[in-house]
Order: C-alpha cells, then sequence, then structure tokens
C-alpha cells in the first residue's frame, strides 16, 4: 500500500504558525502599553498554531480524516516526493542560472524539463521551449520593456 | 443614468473595445479549458496590466472572469468535465442533453442562461453599488475593522473542507500580509533579516502560485498516472442544436428566479459560483413538477446553475466598489489591479473615478454580449478545438509564462521562488481541501484590517470597547459570529446524520 500522509499540509501550518509566532515574539514594539506593529502577527501566529494544531491532531487521532470531508484528496508520499523534489531542483537550477546566464538560458533548460515532464519527446520539448521562450522574450522584454538582468557570466564574457 | 455616461467613456476608447472583444474569446478559452480557472488566467494576466490604462486593464481582466464563467459550461457540456468548479452543477444535466445528441442546444441554453443571469447581476451592481457605497460612506475605522472581521469569518466558514480549514487558510494569508514593513509605523516586521522579505510578499507571484502552477503541479501527476487518457467529445447531430421558442419561454422563469438567487449569493463574501450554481440547481429540481426527469437532459437543469453562476459575477463587486472589500477571488486580483494603478477603492470611488467604475460597468455589459455570440454560435467549435489540444503541450508553456509573470511582476527572481513555494503550499491546500480563495482574499484585506483596528485603538481611551459603541460594528460583528453559528450547526446536523458529501 502507498503511503499517505495527508497530515502534510496540517504540518506545515503547524510549523508555519510556530516559526512566525517566534519571530513575532522577537519585534520590539516601538511604544510601551498600545497596540503596535506586533499585536497582528503575534496574535495571527498564535491563532494559526492553535488551529493548525488540532487539525494536526484530529488528522492524527483518526487516522486520517482525509476520506470523511469532501473536496479532499489523499496525498501519497511518492507523488508528493516525484513533485517536490524535481521542483527544488529546479528552482535551485533556474535561481543559479538567471543570476549567471540571463533569463533566455535559465527558461529554455527549465521549459525543457518541464515538457519532458509532461511526457514530450526530447526534440519536441527543445522545440517548443524554444519558441516559448522566444515568443515570452519578444513580449515581455521587448514590448513591454521588462527589465531583462544580463547574466553574470554572459556579462563577463562580453567584457573579454 | 450613469451608465451611459459609462458606456459614452467606453466608446471613446476604442482600444478599450478591442479588449473587451479579446477578453471575451480568452475568457471563454480559459473557462472551457479543464483545470484552468479564469481567476488563474487573470493571475497570468495581472503584471501585463502594469503597462496598460487603467479602463483597459480592469475592464479586461472583468470580462475574462465574466466570459470564463460561461466557458466553464462548454466542457461541462461536451466531455462531461467542468473547466470551472462552477459549471459543475451544468454537468448532470448539461452532459446528458449532449449524450442524448444535442450539445449544440445545451451550448445555446448555457450561452442564453449565463448572458441573462450576468445581465441581472449588473443590473443589480450598477444600481446597488452605489447605493450602497452613500449608506459606507461615513464609516470610521472601527465600522471598517468588523467589515473586515466579518468578512474573514464568513468566508472562513464557507469555503473550504471545513470550518476549521478555512480558518486555518485565513490566518495564514494573514500572517503572509503580515510580512515587510508595517503600514502604519513604517517598521520592518518578521523579515528574518532578509532583503527581499522586507518589501513583503508580492500578490502576483502568490496569485499565480496557488492558482496556477499548483495546477500545472496537479497536471504532472495526472500525467505520471494516466499516460495517454483521451478525451470524447459527441457529435453534433443535425436539428438538435436548436433552442426554440417555447423553450426559451418555458426557461424563462427559471432563468429569473435563479439569476435573483445568485445574485443574492454574488454580495455575500465568499460564497462564489460553484454555491450559486448547486443551489439553484437545487431550487430549480424541488420546484419542478419532473423532478425524476432532471439528470436526464432536463433544459432548465441546464438554465438554472448558468444563469446563477454568472449572475454572482456582477454582485461580487459590489462589497469591493462600496467597501474596498473583495467578496471573491476575481475581486481580490482586480483590487490588486486598482491599487496598482494608485486609485483607492471604497465608497469614494464613485467620486474620485467615476469614468472609470462606469466604463468598467459598461465594459462588462459589452462583454456579456460578445461571449453570448461567441457561445451562442461558436460553443460547440471552441470546445471541439479545446479537446484536440493536447495538455502535455499546453501546461509547458503555461509554466513559462508563469515564470515570467512572476518575475515580471516586480522584476525580481525572488519572486519566482516565492511563487515556486505557493505553488507546492497550493498544491498540498487543494489536495486536502484548505481554501486557497480563503487564503489570498486574507492576504490581499489584512493590512488594511489591521490598519483600521489599530487606528480605531488610537481614537479612544476606552480600548476595545470602541468596537462595542458603534452600532454598525456591533451588527457587522453579530452577522460574522451568526454565519459562522450557523454553518457550524449545519455541519454538526450533517456530520449527525452520517452523510459527510
Amino acid at each position: 500500500m502507498l503511503k499517505e500522509i495527508n497530515w502534510l499540509p496540517a504540518l506545515a501550518f503547524v510549523l508555519f504558525g510556530a516559526v512566525y509566532l517566534i519571530a513575532s515574539l522577537r519585534i520590539v514594539e516601538s511604544f510601551d502599553g498600545g497596540y503596535g506593529h506586533r499585536t497582528v502577527p503575534l496574535s495571527m501566529s498564535i491563532a494559526l498554531l492553535i488551529l493548525a494544531g488540532w487539525q494536526l491532531h484530529r488528522m492524527i487521532a483518526s487516522k486520517g480524516l482525509a476520506e470523511s470531508e469532501p473536496g479532499c484528496e489523499t496525498i501519497v508520499l511518492r507523488d508528493f516526493l516525484y513533485l517536490s523534489g524535481p521542483l527544488v531542483l529546479l528552482m535551485g537550477l533556474y535561481g543559479v542560472m538567471q543570476v549567471w546566464f540571463g533569463y533566455v538560458l535559465a527558461s529554455l533548460v527549465c521549459g525543457v524539463a518541464v515538457f519532458r515532464a509532461f511526457g514530450n519527446n526530447w526534440i519536441v520539448s527543445l522545440i517548443h521551449s524554444a519558441v516559448g521562450v522566444g515568443t515570452i522574450y519578444i513580449l515581455f522584454f521587448k514590448l513591454l520593456s521588462v527589465y531583462d538582468p544580463p547574466g553574470s557570466i554572459l556579462e563577463l564574457l562580453r567584457i573579454f | 443614468m450613469d451608465i451611459l455616461y459609462g458606456f459614452s467613456t467606453l466608446f471613446s476608447d476604442p482600444l478599450a473595445v478591442l479588449f473587451v472583444i479579446l477578453a471575451s474569446f480568452a475568457g471563454v478559452i480559459v473557462g472551457a479549458t479543464p483545470g484552468l480557472t479564469s481567476a488563474a488566467a487573470i493571475a497570468m494576466l495581472v503584471p501585463v496590466t502594469f503597462y496598460m490604462e487603467p479602463l483597459h486593464a480592469l475592464a479586461g481582466l472583468y470580462v475574462i472572469g465574466k466570459a470564463g464563467r460561461f466557458g466553464g459550461s462548454i466542457s461541462a457540456i461536451l466531455f462531461n468535465t467542468p473547466g470551472t468548479a462552477a459549471a459543475a452543477a451544468t454537468t448532470v444535466d448539461g452532459n446528458a442533453m449532449s449524450r442524448k445528441g444535442m450539445p449544440g442546444k445545451a451550448l445555446k441554453t448555457a450561452a442564453v442562461a449565463s448572458a441573462c443571469g450576468d445581465l441581472i447581476g449588473d443590473m443589480l451592481l450598477i444600481f446597488g453599488a452605489v447605493w450602497i457605497a452613500m449608506l459606507t460612506r461615513n464609516f470610521g475605522p472601527p465600522e471598517y475593522f468588523a467589515v473586515y472581521f466579518a468578512a474573514f469569518l464568513v468566508i472562513s466558514s464557507v469555503v473550504g473542507a471545513s470550518i476549521v480549514k478555512g480558518l486555518i487558510s485565513t490566518a495564514a494569508g494573514i500572517v503572509a500580509a503580515m510580512i515587510g514593513i508595517d503600514p502604519m509605523e513604517g517598521m520592518p516586521r518578521l523579515d528574518f533579516g532578509i532583503l527581499d522579505f522586507q518589501s513583503g510578499l508580492a500578490l502576483v507571484p502568490l496569485l499565480i502560485g496557488v492558482f496556477v502552477f499548483s495546477e500545472i503541479l496537479f497536471q504532472i501527476e495526472r500525467t505520471i498516472r494516466e499516460r495517454g487518457t483521451a478525451k470524447v467529445i459527441s457529435d453534433l447531430v443535425p436539428g438538435g442544436d436548436r433552442l426554440a421558442w417555447p423553450e426559451f419561454r418555458q426557461i424563462m422563469p427559471v432563468i429569473l428566479r435563479s439569476s435573483i438567487l445568485g445574485s443574492a449569493i454574488g454580495i455575500l463574501p465568499g460564497l462564489g459560483s460553484s454555491v450559486a450554481a448547486f443551489a439553484a440547481y437545487g431550487e430549480e429540481r424541488r420546484r419542478a413538477k419532473n423532478k425524476d426527469e432532471w439528470g436526464t437532459g432536463v433544459i432548465a437543469g441546464i438554465a438554472a446553475p448558468e444563469s446563477a453562476n454568472n449572475a454572482v459575477s456582477g454582485p461580487s463587486m459590489i462589497p469591493l466598489l462600496a467597501l474596498g472589500v473583495p467578496g471573491s477571488t476575481i475581486a481580490a486580483i482586480l483590487l490588486g489591479v486598482f491599487l496598482i494603478h494608485g486609485i483607492t477603492v471604497g465608497p469614494r470611488i464613485f467620486d474620485t473615478s467615476r469614468d472609470l467604475v462606469f466604463g468598467l460597468f459598461a465594459a462588462g455589459l459589452v462583454g456579456i454580449g460578445v461571449y453570448f455570440v461567441i457561445g451562442f454560435f461558436g460553443g460547440a467549435a471552441i470546445g471541439r478545438i479545446i479537446a484536440r489540444a493536447p495538455s502535455r503541450l499546453i501546461y509547458p508553456y503555461i509554466f513559462l509564462t508563469c515564470f515570467i509573470s512572476a518575475y515580471a511582476a516586480r522584476t525580481n527572481v525572488f519572486d519566482v521562488f516565492v511563487m515556486c513555494v505557493a505553488g507546492l503550499f497550493g498544491y498540498l491546500m487543494r489536495k486536502q481541501g484548505y481554501s486557497m480563495a480563503a487564503f489570498i482574499i486574507a492576504f490581499v484585506l489584512a493590512q488594511g484590517a489591521e490598519r483600521a483596528f489599530r487606528q480605531s485603538l488610537i481614537l479612544t481611551n476606552d480600548g476595545w470597547l470602541i468596537f462595542f459603541q458603534r452600532p454598525v460594528a456591533v451588527a457587522f460583528f453579530a452577522l460574522a459570529i451568526l454565519v459562522l453559528s450557523g454553518q457550524l450547526v449545519q455541519r454538526y446536523r450533517i456530520r449527525a446524520q452520517g452523510d459527510p458529501s
């Protein structure tokens, strides 16, 4: 049987709430005795922590509440890892490539990876990725004049 | 007759009319594509609108939302796959009629019902919003905080798989909005010393992440599971695509009742099109003499949900324009676009930006006409094209657009990472029935709510009592608690009866 991790979103919210509760506690109010810029983050992170903690507890106590609630689907560990693992790698790759080589190369490589993930062969992936990146480049960077940061390595090569 | 002024504003600008026509086409196509919602399309297009005139941008996005609601019925009727959640109720009788060999009639019924519903909803918006704005003009910070509080509680309790999940989504949205510079004192907070966090999380990458990127992740997962699954489209049968006058007369009362119901639901924050569609379908089925025939392709079974889900469109803008509080995801995105263009939304918008607001209303009415013509005469053709378009090529293109849209919002690679993380969060949230709409609406409203809360407390020495000294504020608090209690009781009863669905 595939391992189900339906508790993962509740756990993620618990962690989100906990991290922001600690961060809120570290905010120093600019004046005493009033409701300053700490009040809302602090109260909302406490509320989030309590609600998400309660939800997590319910899920653990009932051993998977997903089936009893409408609009819920099972989260399978294997599927989640198949998605999140490559996504994290892709994010890292895109970030590094965008800084080093600029938008076009970074998007081309990531585009090919995503076309491949949807079951297209290498040639189709390369052609469609190039067409997509080219179209977007003309629309956003040429027509709409969005700032296109030159990649640092490409910039270096241009100097030499 | 301010709406005539709106028409003159719209038609004096040919480019605005062109955008409305293009937006109608785009909305129908996006709505008809299963998995793509009009909110997702609007989110992706927001960065493009930075470079447009406010009327062009707002009219285009508003009409995409309207046309998208109708577009969802095309795939619901032809492929038994609702393009949007709002079209799910249309699937029951719409697809049954299609399988009987009359997909054309089903599509024409959907087009007529959607346009009529939308028109009635827009009438309520045009005449109701100005009236409500006059009432809310004297609201102060305590009243505004009560409105925000009510919006948070109502949205949390009516969306999501459970009330707790709705509340969690709302709380997470508020916490996410607190990152960055405090709106009143200008102090940085919750930034962990990271420079990119100091300017806060931007709305566009979050929107694209939770609505579009999460959908791409869903589609990748589906591709891994079901490679090579083909869609089936019903063929049009000659003579079976005509909507006769007696049939139209028969469904007119259904359209009228469902549109009024949809409009009423549209004013309430958070309920949205899908609730309106199912409520209208259920109500008309209850009233029908031929209850047993419902589900087998009854024409009223298409007219009721379609008119109700489109009737939501106009009234869902009333809380936004009259109070500055968006009642739906699309309204939340439009609020962002208003702010990007430096327009403050609230009751005074009818004085400060009268030409823009009434131009927007006129654009909505023109958009209804355009998508009606597209749907009535070309619905089946659009359905066929979409059925043939391979999702293995469509979604990677959407992926590439997501990256550039997230980046273009602030020309910052950090926003691309925010979008990816939001997408992964959105994927998990959708899987377990947490509400992405509640998350986004809370994110958009949080800073305004905080400002109203702190300004209220500055106004008085009585502390929290100020919220209970204002009758309007008390009424909104009472409304919020009433809705929450009602939902709790209803869900408890359903659980006690042992029927989770």
